[in-house]
């Protein structure tokens, strides 16, 4: 399994190689050819890697080189290839792969064309060396590393104030998580004295509960803020100030999945804490129906997604917080295709309506662009959980697991399915069909998108649709990751303690095969109603923005205070403005006025005024009388002598 | 009363009496003279010391040569009109003039001095006789001295040449 | 004899006379021979101190003094012509050109 570090290591070298020779010598087709080709092989020893795992069911712990001894700890830098690691990898470089061919034809004619093509690869490298990481400083090189890579790709554009303002928040508002994660990671390290994800797994029994717990409290904290959730997200939607390839990639797909990817891959550490789950349960179910109102009001095309994307993170770790670890994951794969999809359908849009964001400005231009349409409306209704797309097979479990486990969590979750599916064709109504309120300037120019930007669409569409059929195969495959009895690293005491703490889902029995999971869905009450939920948003969305029995406008006036608070997303953005940006901004200035001001001022030009003071003093003594000169000469012996004598 | 103290205190008396003169006479002439008179009484006191020769050289240098300087000075010089001595100044000095007095007495007298280190006791001085002994020495020890000495005579005879005469090759030269 | 205190004493009170000389005159060629008092005072000094030590060092040094008064004179005297062929005044309290 040598072979195995060539994933993470191709896109580095790809992004050294445009680094270095990006502007000079590979310019505008290279560059992005050279980081295609670094994440396709990885795309492609990733996939080699996957048939092994998922032929064999063994796993892999490569330890390539001794990065750091601490102690009689040795963190290295290693590849952890078990089913987990794999699924999320293969995800991450293949989906990477279609958006990297999209990006080629987006970024066209763009004057930092190769360095945009830099930082992708240098964030494919980040984010694989967080998946593959086999402990938590490693994965926490990775998290940074995302950071920092997604924070130089949010101000890729960095001439726009807006883009330069949204890098830096979202840079500070992940900074807050990250803060909590690494203490989580050093409280780990503090109790287990390893980091190894193996090792600290056969440790946990031994620690206390509520040392456990604030451990994986911790660790989620830093997953709330790198996975924009409730109260963290506030960075996400303005992150997509960024290229669009950018927003599909890191803000859609892979790294705000690194959050959920996390909780998954130390399952038994969550697992063993009841309150943990507890908390992972509240904050994705919040953020899932919140982020789902949110997007709904909204008139920005990549906002919109990306509140969705908010939403659906909530449903993934909703589900983890149920203790449906497997469904959590799926929904991951499947939402990462379609999700990109849908913002790669957006980015496309963008290039032919020159980038042009306000749904309400535009309309009608389905005709001209039937492929991007179509790939639309797959991502559409695979987001909306309509059969037989991937994500009526990814979400709908979660939302079935839900009911059987806490009607509460079910009563949110089913409401945001029904919102999801409503704002999303309330977008693919407003953009591709209703009336004609696109500028006409524009209106002639719209064009379909060139074949590298097509085809991606066309790939993703097809995984989007098929996706889902594999469910068995993924449940059976991340069987060895995240089901207790059959995970083999794990020694008895800790599968019986995760397998208890895992205990509130056992009860809840899905269909693991994707056709008797349909047929079920469309023969009981529960599934039923899910489904008639999706279609009655869409159909509702349909009628308000397509037929026009209803004028949203009057619905607005109807309803205005919920369409205020929903348009000004539910005050976090003034709240957090009111209590962090204005607090802060009082703190400064107080600091500025009292201590720059006062005392630092004070003492700089005090001792200048000092200085000129004296020196005005002294002066007097500069008569230019020689008389005056050798009287003060005289002082001076009378004192010296006077010290002289006095002294000794 | 022994001879020698009565010559102490006499020229002693005599040398503080034309100090003040130098200091206080507003006619610049008078000052020259309470000048020549006091050199005249520190080489008395010098015999009064057994120091011949520097007494005899302070008469022949100090008494005539370098007074005679000032006199020429004085010559070319104007009568100086205005008032010979600043009030403020007085007022300011007097006491520091009169505490650095009492301190250099006092550092002069209870200082820890070395004592009678030297070979030239009055035995040796009165066989040998004291012109004899500070030639030695100054043609010993401190010849090179000595000889830097003569160079720094050059030197400011050169510089008082250059610094006295009138300036007429610059002239000239400015003519050309 | 006279103790040698005395002869310090003395040497003492010449040297704070011409020092209040050099202050209080206004006369720049007075101020020069209120220096000439000092030096005065110095070389009573030291013959002084030659005769408590019994050595004759100090005589030596009366010399080189002697040379160096000379020196100083012509030069002092020198200088005096200069500023006042350039002034047309002896007095100090126009040579204030270092007034700030």
């Amino acid at each position: 399994m040598e072979y195995l570090w060539v994933i993470p290591f191709s896109p580095l070298i790809a992004f050294i190689i445009i680094g270095l020779f990006g502007y000079k010598l590979l310019r505008e087709p290279l560059a992005g050819i050279v980081a295609v080709i670094g994440v396709g092989i990885a795309a492609i020893a990733s996939i080699i890697g996957f048939i092994d795992v998922a032929t064999t069911g063994n796993y892999y712990d490569l330890k390539l080189y001794t990065w750091l001894p601490l102690g009689d700890y040795k963190v290295s830098v290693s590849l952890f290839w078990d089913p987990l690691s794999a699924l999320m990898t293969c995800v991450v470089t293949c989906v990477s792969t279609f958006i990297f061919i999209f990006a080629t034809g987006y970024m066209k004619g763009d004057p930092s064309y190769p360095r945009f093509f830099a930082y992708l690869s240098l964030f494919v490298f980040m984010m694989l060396m967080l998946t593959l990481g086999d402990n938590l400083i490693q994965l926490f090189f990775g998290w940074e590393g995302v950071g920092l890579a997604s924070y130089l790709l949010i101000g890729f554009w960095h001439y726009k104030k807006s883009a330069a303002d949204a890098s830096f928040e979202s840079f500070i508002v992940n900074r807050v998580g990250d803060w909590l994660f690494l203490l989580g990671v050093l409280l780990a390290f503090v109790t287990f004295g390893t980091l190894d994800y193996l090792d600290l797994f056969n440790k946990l029994p031994e620690a206390g509960y509520w040392t456990v717990t604030a451990i994986a409290l911790l660790l989620f904290g830093g997953a709330v803020g790198k996975s924009a959730q409730i109260p963290l997200h506030i960075w996400l939607p303005n992150a997509m100030e960024g290229p669009t390839p950018v927003s599909a990639l890191i803000h859609a797909a892979t790294m705000v999945a690194a959050g959920v990817y996390m909780v998954a891959r130390v399952m038994p550490v969550f697992a063993a804490s009841d309150l943990a789950l507890d908390v992972v349960l509240f904050v994705g179910t919040i953020s899932a129906f919140l982020a789902a109102t949110m997007g709904l009001v909204q008139n920005d095309i990549k906002r919109i997604i990306a509140y969705s994307t908010l939403s659906q993170l909530g449903y993934m770790f909703a589900a983890e917080g149920l203790g449906l670890f497997g469904e959590g994951m799926f929904h991951l794969a499947s939402h990462a295709v379609f999700k990109a999809l849908l913002f790669l359908c957006a980015g496309s849009v963008l290039i032919a309506l020159h980038h042009l964001l306000d749904v309400q400005k535009m309309g009608q231009i389905g005709k001209y662009m039937p492929i991007t349409t179509g790939a639309f409306l797959v991502g559409a209704l695979s987001l909306a959980g309509i059969p037989p797309f991937s994500g009526f097979f990814s979400k709908d479990p979660i939302i079935e697991g839900a009911y059987e486990i806490n009607w509460v969590v079910w009563v949110f979750l089913w409401l945001g399915a029904g919102l999801t599916a409503f704002y999303i064709f309330r977008l693919f109504f407003l953009a591709f069909f209703d009336g004609d309120r696109l500028d006409p300037h524009i209106r002639k120019h719209v064009h379909e998108s060139p074949p590298q930007m097509t085809i991606p669409l066309i790939v993703l569409a097809t995984g989007a649709v098929l996706l889902g059929f594999f469910k068995e195969f993924f449940a059976n495959f991340l069987r060895p990751s995240l089901d207790p009895m059959s995970m083999t690293f794990l020694n008895e005491k800790t599968k019986i303690l995760v397998e208890e703490g895992l205990s509130r889902s056992h009860h809840v029995h899905i269909h693991e095969n994707a056709w008797e999971f349909l047929v079920h869905s469309l023969t009981s009450p529960l599934g039923l109603l899910t489904l008639f939920t999706a279609l009655g948003g869409i159909f509702v969305a349909y009628i308000m923005y397509q037929v026009k029995i209803i004028n949203p406008a009057w619905l607005t006036q109807m309803f205005k205070p919920i369409y205020l608070t929903l348009w000004n997303k539910w005050f976090f953005d003034l709240i957090y403005y009111a209590i962090f940006v204005y607090g802060y901004y009082k703190v400064s200035r107080f600091l500025w006025k009292a201590g720059d001001k006062i005392i630092i001022d004070g003492i700089v030009h005090g001792s200048g005024k000092t200085a000129i003071f004296s020196g005005n003093v002294m002066k007097l003594s500069q008569t230019g009388r020689i008389s005056a000169y050798v009287l003060q000469m005289a002082i001076g012996m009378l004192v010296f002598l006077s010290l002289f004598i006095f002294l000794t | 009363m022994d001879l020698s103290v009565i010559a102490f205190w006499s020229f002693s008396t005599l040398a503080v009496l034309s100090a003040i003169g130098v200091v206080f006479f507003k006619n610049i002439i008078y000052s020259v003279l309470s000048l020549i008179s006091t050199l005249i009484m520190v080489s008395g006191l010098f015999f009064t010391l057994g120091a011949e020769l520097v007494g005899a050289l302070q008469i022949l240098i100090y008494a005539v040569a370098i007074v005679v300087f000032y006199v020429l000075v004085i010559s070319t010089v104007p009568e100086y009109k205005g008032k010979a001595i600043d009030p403020k100044y007085m007022l300011l000095s007097l006491p520091v003039g009169f505490l650095l007095f009492l301190e250099l007495a006092y550092v002069s007298v209870y200082g820890a001095w070395a004592s009678n280190t030297g070979i030239f006791k009055p035995e040796v001085l009165n066989e040998i006789g004291n012109v004899k002994a500070v030639s030695t020495i100054l043609f010993t020890k401190f010849l090179f001295p000595f000889e830097v000495a003569s160079l720094i005579l050059l030197v400011a005879m050169i510089g008082a040449i250059i610094l006295g005469r009138k300036e007429q090759v610059m002239d000239e030269e400015e003519v050309k | 004899m006279v103790p040698y205190e005395y002869y310090v004493v003395l040497s003492a009170l010449l040297m704070v006379l011409g020092l209040v000389g050099v202050i209080i005159r206004k006369n720049i060629i007075a101020m020069l021979i209120s220096t000439e008092l000092m030096l005065n005072a110095v070389n009573i000094a030291f013959v002084a101190f030659d005769f408590k030590l019994q050595e004759v060092a100090g005589q030596v040094f009366v010399f080189f003094i002697l040379t160096i008064a000379a020196a100083e004179a012509a030069v002092g005297l020198g200088l005096i012509m200069a500023i006042y062929r350039m002034k047309k005044d002896v007095s100090v309290e126009k040579l204030t050109e270092l007034k700030f």
